[in-house]
């Protein structure tokens, strides 16, 4: 599987973000504030809402994500010591959960990514409880992609 | 005593509403019973001990066969093989017939909307033999495209292997008359009964193929067990699959006699709680109490199918009239995983994706729909509350 976006495609689309808008500690935030399975979900697909848009040259095997039960692609690119990620879904509420993990590992040093402790930021969103078992395998999923870059 | 009440899960379950029957159905308590008075009371081995015990285990195995063969109204029951599952009931009619049966230039039909069960193991075979696929479309109505099956039929195929139902669409179908016309240009026929046999009435006799399967689970029984029916002009061209105990004659150094069907295919200690639990299945489905529930559940079906058409963005696939009782469907261009989390999270399970039919998915040009299905248990409450969930759904979705 290939993650890397071919060179033309680097220099004619400008896919990657330094900042996405927000921080990890801002997503615990908005999301520790909602009560409710129906104001989490809102929130989550909001969240999915402030991603950066995928560009469809993307949206194809090379770039999917194995082990989700929607259509999850995701891309990198290392930028000087800085991972850079964009991705997208085509569900909205998986789309909402790329931006939660996107939030915590883009534009980071792989010394960060690495050192992120992802169990607690996602026991502290009090979502994977919230999440079928599929879908917490398929974020599970996207985590792994982003670690193994 | 409502039929609900006869299935422990619900009582367990309260606040589920189970639309997902097509999956596996729910095990009424005499079901459950069965298991449990086996393993509690009854546990020995069958057809070797030459104790009371063993005789008993062995009769009561033995008349589940029976009961299965007159269900199906099969010729006897030997003609009842236990298998693991439709899977491998499927399976193994590729070992134990296909493989040595089927030639390089062969012609094999399938159709487009097969479980990946009747579909991934002739696809291999016909690429390990060089066997040719022909593919039954359906027409945009959902139903299989009759006229095309004729002219596949023309072409003298060797194998037809196709559904009974639908698992993806919960379409009937006419496999009576496909059969007639397969058989007329000497082809051998499996059907793969897995959606059937809890809502049909199957005479395998008066269908006239060769080889009829189905699982235990989709009709009330346990997982784990499941049947291939081989019919008795077919069975000299078995050839048996796995080597063992249970389906040998005399074993010398120099050789193995075995023996004849069904013990041929039925290598090693079988299933036997499976066996047993499936008899008291079978009585449950043969019970008037639940033949009663038939027109009710067919007019609970269409009552959903009404419901749905009137929601705005719902577009149905499959046809609707002719069918067990599963409607498939996915809203606007909405994900169908979107839906099936919102409607988990209001206590409805229903299947949402591909439902192992993916080749259909793609000739339908979608990724996958959400499927609700409905059995005997189901009830006006259980439709209400998945249409107010679904309205809900939507609602949520439109951010």
């Amino acid at each position: 599987m290939n993650h890397v976006a071919p060179a033309e495609l680097q220099q004619s689309v400008v896919i990657f973000s330094d900042d996405l808008g927000l921080t990890a500690d801002d997503i615990v935030n908005q999301l520790s504030a909602e009560q409710g399975w129906q104001n989490k979900y809102r929130r989550i697909m909001l969240l999915g809402k402030t991603l950066p848009v995928l560009d469809d040259s993307f949206k194809n095997d090379s770039y999917q994500v194995q082990g989700c039960e929607s259509k999850v692609w995701l891309t990198h690119s290392w930028q000087g010591d800085r991972l850079k990620l964009a991705a997208s879904s085509d569900a909205k509420i998986v789309k909402g959960l790329i931006a939660i993990v996107l939030a915590a590992y883009n534009n980071k040093t792989r010394n960060e990514v690495e050192q992120f402790n992802v169990d607690e930021y996602l026991d502290g969103l009090g979502l994977i409880d919230q999440l079928s078992p599929s879908r917490g395998n398929g974020i599970k999923a996207i985590i792994e992609a982003i670690r193994a870059f | 005593m409502s039929l609900k009440e006869q299935f422990p899960f619900f009582q367990h379950n309260p606040s589920t509403v189970y639309l997902d029957s097509a999956a596996t159905t729910q095990k009424p308590k005499s079901v459950i019973d069965a298991i449990d008075r086996f393993y509690q009371a009854d546990n020995v081995n069958v057809h070797r001990g030459s104790y009371r015990a063993a005789k008993q285990a062995t009769n009561d195995y033995e008349q589940s066969r029976i009961d299965v063969a007159k269900h199906i109204n099969a010729y006897t029951p030997s003609d009842i093989v236990w298998t693991k599952g439709t899977t491998d009931s499927i399976n193994t009619v590729a070992m134990s017939w296909a493989q040595h049966r089927l030639n390089t230039g062969d012609r094999i039909v399938l159709l487009a909307s097969e479980h990946h069960a009747n579909f991934v193991p002739w696809q291999q075979l016909a690429l390990n033999k060089g066997l040719e696929i022909d593919f039954i479309e359906l027409t945009e109505d959902g139903v299989i495209d009759l006229a095309q099956y004729a002219e596949v039929m023309k072409q003298q195929p060797k194998f037809v292997a196709m559904q009974h139902v639908s698992n993806a669409l919960g379409n009937i179908h006419p496999i009576e008359q496909m059969t007639k016309m397969a058989k007329a240009v000497g082809a051998t026929v499996l059907i793969d009964g897995a959606q059937a046999i809890a809502h049909i009435e199957v005479d395998v006799q008066a269908l006239n193929c060769d080889f009829y399967a189905f699982s235990g689970h989709k009709m009330f029984g346990p997982t784990g067990i499941g049947v291939l029916y081989i019919a008795p002009f077919i069975k000299s061209q078995i050839r048996p699959v796995q080597l063992g105990g249970e389906m040998i004659r005399r074993v010398s150094r120099q050789e193995t006699t075995f023996r004849p069907l069904p013990a041929l295919l039925e290598t090693g200690t079988p299933n036997i709680a499976g066996v047993i639990a499936l008899k008291a299945a079978i009585n449950f489905i043969e019970s008037e109490k639940y033949h009663a529930q038939h027109e009710r559940i067919q007019s609970l079906y269409h009552g959903l199918v009404a419901q749905l058409e009137i929601i705005d963005g719902i577009k149905i696939y499959g046809d609707p009239i002719n069918n067990v009782g599963v409607v498939s469907f996915t809203y606007a261009d909405e994900s169908v995983s979107d839906l099936g989390a919102l409607l988990d999270q209001q206590g409805i399970a229903v299947r949402v994706g591909h439902h192992c039919a993916m080749p259909l998915m793609d000739a339908l040009g979608i990724n996958g729909t959400v499927r609700v299905s409905l059995a005997a248990y189901n009830d006006q409450e259980d439709v209400d509350r998945f249409i107010s969930a679904l309205n809900y759904s939507i609602e949520m979705l439109d951010i």
